[in-house]
């Protein structure tokens, strides 16, 4: 296996085991796969084909069963809570589908949440581009629940933007967003790649979403069946249906 | 409805276990209080019909109903002679003698002199006898006491036997001479010999002291013995016990005994007239002696009536404590149903949608609080039964109580604690259930949920009116002097109670702008973790005041016994500065039940002492007490007397009219002090000459020579001693206050006085300094067991605090998988869960402690100024119970900080 030292990260020989004996469940089956620096990589499969799986193994929120997975060069393995806890801190930038914020914080307190927990002072040159690019002006002093969905989508990924990490994980970004809004989000995760060079990676069902990406991985019973490099939404939408099929 | 009731309470085991154990815990210590003294009233019972059916008929002074006991007056002993030999159908008498107060004094291990003590049991001096079915003391080891010689002569020793219990506890040895303190002074005995008390095979005295001397002796050395000048002395016992013949019928021997002893009560005033004026006064106490004879029933009766009314107080003090346990687990119950209730909202909604009645949604909640408030009070009684029997077992280990038969289980117990427990989770569930009939069927499919709580514009009202109504009462209390305690104390009460219900409804709005306050330190010094403690104290208002809230009423209630025993510290500590010149204090050695007098040898000597070293000791004044001694226009009045002659140069009493040492004038009987208020609401002044009547019998003219304002340290009426000595002979020297010289060697002096004192282990002597000491330690202890037993109520309270932030911690799971994603880690997770935990307690301990500040201020405003009349606020264990409460924060979030930090991350983030 190739030991490029430019991957932001990669899973070597990823198992994941769930259950035992009758019950047991096979998630992820020997994967290997690699995340450039820099690269937007998105992760599509049918329900159960292990993809979000692999995004919580790589992003040390779930251990593989066998097989290695690393952040930049350092493996995940045998990390103990409190360092996987401090990994994804300082290493990791996440957005889920929903339910991003602190309700009790305000959009800035939210942003800069990973960096306070860590104690660290704010570099204000590049928080000031953060909160440019999020676009929410004079919003940023209102709570989550004072904003609209797609706003509070924003606040998630300058959040995981803030602390520079190695790579940022996105699960179902859109998924609760109406295509509007759900463009604009995607529209900014898109400029975060190609404006600050930051690795992203994004599980989506969505073939439109998934279009923005620079290559598409698809997912099958816990293995990587497919690769496409910067396809359109009809290929995807085709490659999907041939999954399916 | 009620298998969904019952599936409902088993899928959320836990969280019901937890309600329900405040419940469980109320219940249990209420029921144990019944247990426990029911077990008392009925071992009390026991012993007083045992101890009543020892003999027949008792033949001894009547007292008057109102009067207290103890000051009954022995019975000539020439009545013995009348009994034993004029009346038929008697079989066997036994004159009795029976002393309190004294005490035998051993070496102990250190070497140094010691007197026995006992744990609030008497010590008593008794007569030996041996009288057929009436003998009470059997001889263990040794041989009983007998005549020696008269005692009151220094070289002879006499003889007298003890109790083995009280031998073997301390190693007396039979053979060995040993001092007794008793009430003619200190002498030394003989001990010859050891018994059972009551039983020939043990010795049923548990925990009592027995000093037994031969009859004769006795009279002597137990003061029983009234001095005639040259015409000598008249001996007396105390009861003569008959056993009266078989077969004769005891009412009709009864009656012949009353009707020739009758006769023997009109000989005896009449002969009394006939006597010179001196023989007269020693025989004072003996004018209007009735003489009665009452059988056993009367005995027993009596016994149980002593009994019962010191364990009512017992009784009532225990209920009162474990009623404010049961109103804190009722919050608690409240709270928690508001919160499970708001987390199922949509469940419940979804039964709407099924076609469930709002009626039947909200029937179904009383249901569940039915099924818990039975499982809980059945748990509690149980819990309370096996308390009970640790609490019995602990009282016989100190000698208190025989262990005879099990714990009686009354229905009463049982209703009483279904009754309160019950109804306590029911009630507390009846708010909840209300608001779930408002949830509508759509609320199932809504992505937000929860109960819609009573809008703060109504609790605002509420709560201001109600406390306003509140602070009314109280200022009424305080400022109302001429009202009676009963309604005085219903007013403090009701204001109290009033004020701490409008605080709880206001206490919402304070919620937030005091968890930021308390938050503010908490955030700089934790930074982001103390940050989100702070906000999660103050997000959900109304539960963080109703958790809190239950931590309020133990904390207002210690903080205002520790406000009024500081008052009444500070009302001493001025009175002994301002008001008391005497330099040194002498009383019975404390430790539990009421302090023993001792001999008035010991002012005697000391005043000797006195005259014979003017330049060391200046003089000795003694005080007695007689509690409901007196009455004044037929209603009984606690009375003291001292040495008014000597009284002014001792203490200041802050005389307003009249002198303190003036001469009675002739034809009165001696005179009498009184406080300014007895003397106002009486209309008496200086030079008034009132009957009273000591006793409730004895008829004295006393002459009005000053009325005074200072009450704390005598009370509301003063005699001299030697009024006491002819009308209550009985009481004893209780306390001595010793004034040196003002050119005294203060070393010297003491030395002086501990010399004498020395004979007298059983007595401290105290400094100005150390007195105020010792009743500071004293005061201190009361507050002790007031906050031992309200310690129930703050461990619910706590309880209160780690189940709302357990249910907290369920509701935010998701939050805090997020948190926990994005870099939090365990340790601060748990910190985050510890700080918003000690503010909700402390929010909950500030109310408290500025609540029972408020109270204690009222209450010791409200009472007597002749009790207290300096205001104080302990500031140091303000603070302390500050620090406890945020402590009890900190211990409430150990199990919800613990299952927070061990949330499984992905687990929480995809919670619903």
């Amino acid at each position: 296996m190739n030991t490029s030292s430019n991957a932001a990260a990669r899973v070597v020989n990823g198992t994941k085991i769930y259950g035992e004996g009758e019950t047991e469940v096979k998630a992820l089956d020997g994967v290997n796969v690699e995340f450039q620096t820099g690269e937007f990589t998105a992760i599509m499969g049918p329900s159960g084909s292990g993809k979000s799986t692999l995004m919580h193994c790589v992003a040390g929120l779930d251990t593989l069963t066998t097989g290695q997975s690393f952040i930049n060069d350092a493996s995940l393995n045998d990390l103990s809570d409190r360092e996987l806890t401090l990994l994804r801190r300082d290493k990791i930038g996440f957005v889920f589908q929903a339910f991003n914020l602190i309700p009790t914080l305000n959009a800035r307190e939210n942003l800069t949440l990973p960096l306070d927990l860590a104690g660290q002072k704010v570099d204000p040159i590049w928080m000031n581009k953060v909160i440019t690019s999020v676009g929410l002006g004079d919003r940023l002093d209102h709570r989550p629940d004072e904003l609209s969905g797609g706003q509070q989508q924003r606040v998630a990924v300058a959040r995981a933007l803030v602390s520079q990490p190695a790579i940022v994980f996105a699960d179902e970004p859109t998924g609760n967003l109406d295509s509007i809004t759900g463009n604009e989000v995607l529209e900014f995760l898109r400029s975060a790649v190609d404006d600050l060079n930051q690795t992203l990676v994004m599980v989506t069902h969505d073939a439109a979403a998934a279009s923005r990406a620079d290559r598409v991985l698809f997912l099958a019973d816990g293995k990587i069946v497919k690769e496409l490099s910067a396809p359109s939404s009809e290929e995807i939408f085709d490659t999907l249906k041939r999954l399916d099929g | 409805m009620f298998r969904l009731t019952l599936r409902n309470i088993s899928r959320r085991k836990l969280r019901y276990a937890l309600t329900a154990f405040a419940v469980v815990l109320g219940v249990a210590f209420l029921s144990t209080s019944f247990f426990l003294t029911d077990r008392l009233r009925d071992s009390f019972d026991e012993l007083s019909v045992e101890i009543g059916s020892d003999q027949d008929l008792i033949v001894r002074a009547a007292v008057p109903q109102d009067a207290d006991r103890s000051i009954r007056v022995p019975v000539p002993e020439q009545i013995l002679e009348i009994v034993t030999t004029e009346v038929p159908g008697i079989k066997t008498v036994a004159p009795f003698i029976r002393a309190f107060s004294v005490q035998p004094v051993f070496i102990n291990s250190k070497g140094e002199s010691e007197a026995v003590t006992t744990i609030g049991a008497p010590q008593f001096g008794v007569n030996y006898y041996e009288a057929g079915q009436l003998t009470q003391y059997f001889i263990v080891e040794g041989r009983p006491p007998e005549w020696i010689g008269p005692v009151e002569d220094e070289s002879v020793i006499g003889e007298f036997v003890l109790d083995v219990d009280t031998a073997s506890d301390n190693d007396f040895v039979i053979g060995n001479t040993y001092q007794i303190s008793g009430p003619s002074g200190n002498k030394a005995f003989e001990l010859v010999g050891t018994i059972n008390w009551r039983s020939p095979d043990e010795n049923k005295a548990t925990g009592a002291t027995i000093s037994a001397f031969e009859t004769e002796t006795a009279q002597t050395f137990l003061n029983r013995n009234i001095p005639l000048g040259d015409f000598g002395e008249i001996g007396t016992f105390d009861e003569i016990l008959i056993e009266v013949e078989e077969g004769a019928d005891i009412p009709t021997v009864q009656n012949s005994l009353q009707t020739l002893l009758d006769g023997f009560t009109d000989q005896f005033a009449s002969n009394f007239l006939a006597l010179p004026e001196k023989q007269q006064d020693a025989l004072t106490s003996y004018i209007d002696i009735q003489i009665e004879v009452v059988d056993s029933e009367t005995i027993t009766q009596e016994n149980q009536d002593d009994f019962s009314q010191f364990i009512n107080i017992l009784s009532n003090v225990l209920l009162a404590f474990a009623i404010i346990a049961v109103i804190v687990s009722a919050f608690i119950i409240n709270n928690t149903f508001s919160i499970v209730l708001g987390q199922r909202v949509k469940e419940l909604a979804l039964l709407r949608a099924l076609g469930a009645t709002s009626r039947q949604v909200a029937q179904s909640v009383i249901l569940e609080a039915i099924l818990i408030g039975v499982f809980a009070s059945a748990v509690g009684l149980a819990g309370g039964y096996a308390l009970a029997l640790g609490g019995q077992e602990l009282l016989e280990s100190v000698g208190f109580g025989r262990s005879t038969g099990s714990l009686p289980i009354r229905s009463r117990t049982i209703i009483v604690a279904a009754v309160i427990g019950i109804g306590a989770t029911v009630l507390s569930s009846i708010g909840p259930a209300n608001r779930v009939r408002s949830i509508a069927p759509v609320e199932a499919l809504r992505d937000q949920s929860g109960l819609t709580p009573t809008s703060l514009s109504r609790r605002l009202i509420g709560g201001v009116s109600t406390a306003l109504v509140g602070a009314v009462m109280l200022i009424i209390s305080i400022f109302k002097d001429d009202l009676n305690t009963a309604p005085q104390l219903t007013l403090l009460a009701g204001g109290a109670l009033a004020t701490f219900g409008g605080v709880y409804l206001l206490s919402p709005v304070a919620t937030r702008p005091i968890a930021n306050l308390l938050g503010r330190p908490i955030q700089k010094i934790f930074k982001m973790p103390g940050r989100l403690a702070k906000e999660n104290a103050g997000r959900r208002p109304r539960r963080t005041a109703a958790t809190a809230a239950a931590l309020t009423i133990g904390l207002a209630l210690v903080s205002m016994a520790a406000v009024v025993s500081d008052s009444l510290k500070a009302t001493i500590g001025k009175t002994l500065d301002t008001s008391i010149s005497a330099d040194l204090f002498i009383s019975s050695e404390g430790g539990f039940g009421p302090p023993t007098g001792f001999s008035s040898d010991l002012v005697v000597d000391l005043s000797i002492a006195a005259e014979e070293n003017p330049e060391l000791i200046d003089s000795a004044v003694s005080y007695r007490f007689a509690f409901a001694g007196m009455t004044v226009a037929d209603d009984y009045k606690d009375v003291a007397s001292t040495d008014l002659a000597l009284l002014s140069r001792h203490m200041d009493i802050d005389l307003a009219e009249g002198s303190i040492n003036a001469q009675a004038p002739e034809g009165s009987d001696g005179t009498l002090l009184l406080h300014s208020d007895p003397a106002e609401t009486n209309n008496f002044s200086v030079g008034d000459q009132i009957l009273v009547k000591f006793g409730g019998t004895r008829e004295a003219n006393l002459t009005i020579a000053g009325i005074y304002h200072n009450a704390t340290l005598l009370g509301n009426w003063v005699v001299d001693n030697s009024t006491f000595d002819k009308y209550l002979p009985q009481t004893q020297d209780f306390f001595l206050s010793i004034l040196y010289s003002p050119t005294t060697n203060t070393d010297e002096a003491l030395g002086f006085v501990t010399a004498l004192t020395d004979e007298y282990p059983q007595l401290a002597v105290e400094s100005q300094r150390e007195y105020r000491e010792s009743i500071e330690a004293q005061l201190d202890q009361v507050l002790t067991i007031i906050t031992v037993f309200l310690g129930l109520s703050l461990l619910i309270a706590v309880l209160g605090i780690t189940n709302t932030l357990a249910l907290s911690v369920y509701e935010q799971t998701r939050e805090l998988g997020l948190l926990r994603a994005i870099g939090m880690t365990r340790r601060q997770m748990r910190r985050m869960v510890r700080w918003e935990a000690v503010i909700v307690a402390l929010f909950g301990g500030i109310l408290g402690v500025a609540m029972g500040i408020l109270f204690g201020l009222a209450a010791t405003a409200a009472i007597d100024t002749s009790i207290v009349s300096e205001l104080s606020i302990p500031v140091k264990s303000v603070i302390q119970y500050l620090a406890i409460s945020a402590i009890f924060g900190i211990v409430a979030a150990i199990l919800p900080a613990y299952r927070a930090s061990r949330l499984k991350v992905l687990d929480a983030i995809s919670h619903n």
